[in-house]
């Protein structure tokens, strides 16, 4: 190989392309100013790298020169000394201040809320982690050669907006694959010569039909097969590029709630903006799922839908539902659901024509082809009409049968869960309560107890997954709410599950909910009342208790105000109990958990296939030592068509030449040079002085061309 | 004998005489030019040789053209049936007037001897040959004569189920380091031979090209090629194979191992190499072992001869891929 020149191309593009990795780190970092340091630190390794390539020849000399480099800029940038001055010269002081900056990194990793500021010292675990993969990708693409496989690792900082579904700025994308797609160019155009060169020696281009094969394979493999293999229905797992909503940007709860993106992707993606007189409303609800057979949740069906007009509200309470109301002015991004969001209390809706409201699920419905995206309404609804006394005043009507109201299926327990377990359980649970209320109750704060936690990292669970989560005591919010769900149908009290979205956060005037505030909850029957929701899913996600169900705890939520303070970032990708992969989301602010198990099938597999790769090319290049073994590899890389051990090279090469398939003339030239080194390296009295390198080029010449006359010869056939 | 490694110049001085006489001999005799190599190789590894075949295939042409080309003495003794050791080796006459014996030397006394149907004269004038071409040396009234140097034998021979013949011993035969058989032309070369012999003799354009001297300095190189361990195993596999194959009932002995050898060293310096090839042994073994081994009896009734057999252990044994373990190179 020679042409130094390319390598001095190829490093900055390298550079750019790890650079641009740190888009892989969307929304779970804010980009700032942070990224200025970053890239001259980037920079500055970089033109090391290339300084040192042109003054020596080595291959990996450069790399050591950039490390050395790298290194030390990055403890002046982001390594202060214990005044607080710059440390220009590393001394022994250096190392703690180094290991203090990356203890304060890690810290604030784990206790920052995703997407966190970037401050100093996570800058500095980032650039430094850019570093380091530049000058890896850069010895394996130029110092090694191995340029097209550097693409594994040039992969791996988008690895997290991969698995967590993050969107990842377009043009960072194709930035860094453009410039790795350059490096290849530049090496293979090393290879080769010029195309000029490459034209007079014959090289054909590859026939239309196998591009066309190559192409179509590359698409099934690349949009189809491997979604498939990563799991799941596949274009939920691939990575949503930010794309304006004129080209399709809409998303939507994803209700088949047994699959693990579930809810929806675990995005920052604004679903919808509200702004209230009342404050967060506590929940957004959009579908209720009745069935449940163990392992998956089944929306309930359509009833009987009446124009969306006048108070909505399953229950006929029979009192004026709207006391006080409180009044959402809805505005829906590109969220394109099938029911209209609205609180859950009784509220009325200024509603178009087509709107309509199925009172047995108490969903709002609405016909339109767009769904709800970029509906702007404005709801009124009841703000105190959940309250103990009137759930407590259900006890009479429960007693009298009032339970008949709803729908058989709210009661129904599938016999793959161990009801008799669950209910000891819930009844040991709700021993003391005199009514449902308390019954309910209990339940909520027995989830909310120190025995549960929540959490994103559960094994998947076969068969009773509901046992199986009490057993474990870690979940997320549909594990939870399931698990409620059961325990109430166990105790005779019907129950069943909904999807929504919670409050979101303040933005200014607005609230903006995310598609990651997406959440399940269970409600339970109170005739009379209605379907009251309960949130035994722990604070540390959902915030405070429903209001009606805080009864004793009040003062001390007043003095924890914390979790409504906080991006309630939640398992969007609904969490069955069974979910074979726990797709969570968040991995850098610890509040959500991560799809290890994807990371490291993703890891392993790409490594496994790194691994391979860097053998086989490892192995073919270990294998060329010295002529004889050029001699034997290329022998053996012929096959049968390399003649027999009886014959001395000089025969094997003309009955190469003879009966072996048309090498075409540079390979001949290859084979006699490798004859005739191996001739010298048995038989002269001072062997064979011809390079490894060179012996091996020749092997790779007669073999490919070898295989392409073969080729040539069956296309021809 | 103390041999020093050839240096480029000698090596190419080797090559070019070869190329020189190879070129005189094409002119007479076209179409041999493997037994023009396998001639000049046994000339340069100071072998002897045999040229065997029917009458009129142009052996005794081979061999004054060779006596040609190389500018020595050339001494031609025909054989017969009543030749007398005397006639070959030289005889003490007695001067009168000096009153002593004077030796005549006799056609042996040349650096080149061909020996015309060798197999024609008494088993007694044969030894007489063969002794000298053994001892390069002629004892005559007890008194040993060195003979000159280089010395070659070129002995013709019809086969041996020809009439009026007396074939050589085995033992006899293996004095011989090659044994050629020349073969009939291919319609091509015969009818380039019609045209070279039409009007004049051929024999007559062949000009000395070489000396003795560049002949005795292009011996000394063929002693300082370099044979591999891996080509001496090779070879050694070979004559190995002679003896255990059975389709011979006698194999070739250690010593068609050395002028194999030589035989290989001469041809590789003829190529301007400084060291052997395996194809060089392969290109010898058939001349070189061919006449020494004794084809079995089955073979014989089966039509196969020496050489088909020595082929068949070419294709069988297998060239030795890398350097041979130093046991076998035997110091």
């Amino acid at each position: 190989m020679t042409g130094g020149r390319w390598r001095l191309l190829a490093t900055p593009l390298i550079a750019i392309a790890a650079g641009l990795g740190v888009g892989g780190l969307s929304g779970l970092v804010v980009f700032g100013d942070w990224l200025r340091p970053m890239g001259a630190v980037l920079g500055a390794t970089a033109a090391v790298v290339v300084l040192a390539r042109l003054a020596t020849g080595r291959p990996f000399l450069p790399t050591v020169a950039g490390a050395l480099a790298g290194a030390w800029l990055i403890v002046v940038a982001y390594v202060p000394t214990a005044d607080g001055g710059t440390s220009w010269i590393p001394r022994g002081e250096t190392l703690d201040g180094l290991r203090l900056v990356a203890e304060r990194a890690y810290w604030y990793a784990q206790s920052s809320v995703a997407p966190a500021e970037v401050e100093t010292s996570l800058a500095g675990a980032i650039t430094l982690a850019v570093v380091a993969l530049f000058l890896v990708v850069d010895a394996l693409a130029v110092g090694a050669g191995f340029a097209a496989s550097s693409g594994f690792l040039l992969l791996a900082p988008w690895l997290p907006a991969l698995t967590l579904e993050r969107r990842v700025p377009t043009l960072a994308l194709a930035g860094a694959l453009a410039a790795w797609l350059a490096v290849i160019a530049l090496s293979r155009r090393s290879d080769r010569g010029s195309w000029r060169a490459r034209a007079r020696d014959g090289a054909s281009p590859a026939a239309p039909g196998a591009a066309l094969a190559a192409t179509a394979a590359t698409v099934l493999v690349a949009l189809i097969a491997a979604p498939l293999a990563i799991g799941g229905p596949g274009w939920g797992a691939m990575p949503r590029l930010t794309l304006p909503a004129a080209l399709g940007g809409t998303s939507r709860l994803d209700l088949e709630i047994d699959l693990r993106n579930s809810l929806t992707e675990q995005s920052a993606e604004p679903v919808l903006t509200y702004t209230s007189d009342s404050g967060r409303v506590d929940v957004l609800r959009a579908y209720s799922f009745g069935s449940f057979d163990g392992t998956q949740w089944d929306r309930d069906p359509v009833g009987d839908t009446a124009p969306a007009t006048g108070v909505l509200w399953p229950e006929d309470t029979g009192s004026p539902l709207i006391a006080e109301p409180g009044t959402l002015a809805i505005r829906f991004g590109n969220s394109a659901e099938s029911r209209v969001l609205v609180p859950a209390a009784p509220r009325t809706l200024a509603a178009g024509s087509e709107w309509r409201y199925d009172a047995s699920t108490d969903e709002v419905l609405i016909d339109r082809p767009e769904g709800t995206a970029d509906l702007r309404y404005t709801v009124r609804q009841a703000v105190d009409f959940h309250t103990e006394e009137s759930l407590r005043a259900a006890d009479p009507l429960i007693d009298a049968g009032g339970d008949s109201n709803v729908p058989e299926r709210y009661l129904d327990l599938n016999e793959r869960i161990d009801i008799d377990k669950v209910r000891k359980i819930a009844e040991t649970i709700t021993a003391s309560a005199t009514d449902r209320f308390e019954a309910s109750l209990a339940l909520q704060e027995y989830f909310r107890g120190a025995n549960f936690e929540y959490s994103t990292e559960v094994a998947p669970a076969g068969g009773d997954s509901v046992s199986a989560f009490l057993a474990d005591g870690r979940g997320y919010c549909v594990q939870f709410a399931t698990a409620m769900v059961v325990m109430a149908r166990t105790l005779d009290i019907p129950a069943r599950m909904a999807i929504g979205y919670l409050g979101g956060s303040s933005e200014g005037s607005e609230w903006v909910v995310r598609g990651r505030d997406a959440h399940a909850w269970p409600e339970l029957y109170f005739p009379g009342h209605g379907w009251v929701r309960f949130e035994p899913t722990p604070a540390v996600q959902t915030g405070d208790r429903p209001p009606w169900t805080d009864v004793d705890a009040a003062p001390e939520e007043t003095l924890a105000p914390e979790p409504t303070e906080r991006p309630t970032t939640l398992p969007s990708r609904a969490p069955v109990p069974e979910a074979t992969v726990e797709a969570e989301a968040g991995g850098e602010d610890g509040s959500s958990g991560f799809p290890w198990v994807v990371v490291l099938v993703l890891g392993l597999a790409g490594a496994a296939g790194g691994a391979a790769l860097w053998a086989r090319t490892r192995a073919r290049a270990a294998a060329v030592t010295d002529a004889e073994s050029a001699w034997e590899t290329m022998r053996r890389r012929l096959g049968a068509r390399a003649g027999d051990d009886t014959l001395t090279p000089a025969e094997t090469e003309l009955w190469i030449l003879a009966e072996g398939p048309d090498l075409g003339d540079e390979a001949r030239a290859s084979l006699a040079l490798l004859r005739a080194a191996v001739e010298d390296a048995r038989y002269a009295p001072a062997g064979s002085a011809v390079e490894t390198e060179v012996l091996a080029g020749w092997v790779d010449d007669v073999a490919h061309a070898a295989r392409e006359a073969e080729k040539g010869a069956q296309a021809g056939r | 004998m103390t041999t020093t490694v050839p240096t480029a110049e000698q090596l190419a001085e080797v090559a070019d005489l070869a190329r020189r006489v190879r070129s005189q001999l094409h002119t007479v005799l076209s179409g041999l030019d493997d037994a023009v190599d396998a001639t000049l190789a046994t000339i340069l590894a100071e072998g002897h040789l045999l040229l065997e075949d029917v009458p009129g295939v142009g052996k005794t042409t081979l061999a004054r053209a060779l006596g040609r080309a190389l500018d020595t003495t050339v001494g031609r003794i025909q054989f017969t049936p009543d030749l007398l050791p005397s006639d070959v080796t030289g005889v003490s006459v007695f001067r009168g007037d000096e009153h002593r014996f004077e030796f005549r030397p006799g056609p042996v006394f040349a650096n080149i001897v061909v020996a015309d149907e060798i197999n024609r004269a008494s088993p007694k004038t044969q030894a007489a040959l063969l002794e000298s071409m053994q001892e390069r040396a002629v004892t005559v009234d007890g008194e040993t004569r060195a003979l000159p140097s280089p010395f070659l034998v070129v002995a013709t021979q019809n086969p041996i189920d020809m009439e009026g013949t007396y074939p050589l011993p085995e033992a006899q035969r293996d004095r011989f380091m090659t044994r050629i058989a020349v073969g009939y032309p291919s319609t091509g070369d015969e009818i380039a031979m019609l045209d070279a012999h039409d009007g004049h003799d051929p024999l007559a354009e062949v000009r000395p090209v070489a000396t003795a001297a560049d002949l005795q300095g292009a011996i000394a190189t063929v002693r300082g090629i370099y044979a591999s361990p891996a080509v001496k195993q090779y070879l050694v596999d070979v004559v190995r194979g002679t003896r255990d194959s059975s389709d011979l009932r006698l194999g070739a002995s250690p010593r068609s191992s050395l002028q194999l050898l030589a035989a290989a060293k001469a041809r590789a310096a003829m190529a301007g190499r400084d060291h052997v090839l395996p194809d060089d042994v392969k290109a010898l073994a058939v001349p070189v072992l061919a006449h020494r081994v004794i084809p079995a009896a089955q073979a014989r009734a089966a039509g196969r001869s020496a050489e088909a057999v020595i082929h068949d252990i070419l294709a069988r044994v297998a060239v030795p891929a890398a350097r041979a373990p130093e046991a076998l190179s035997r110091g």
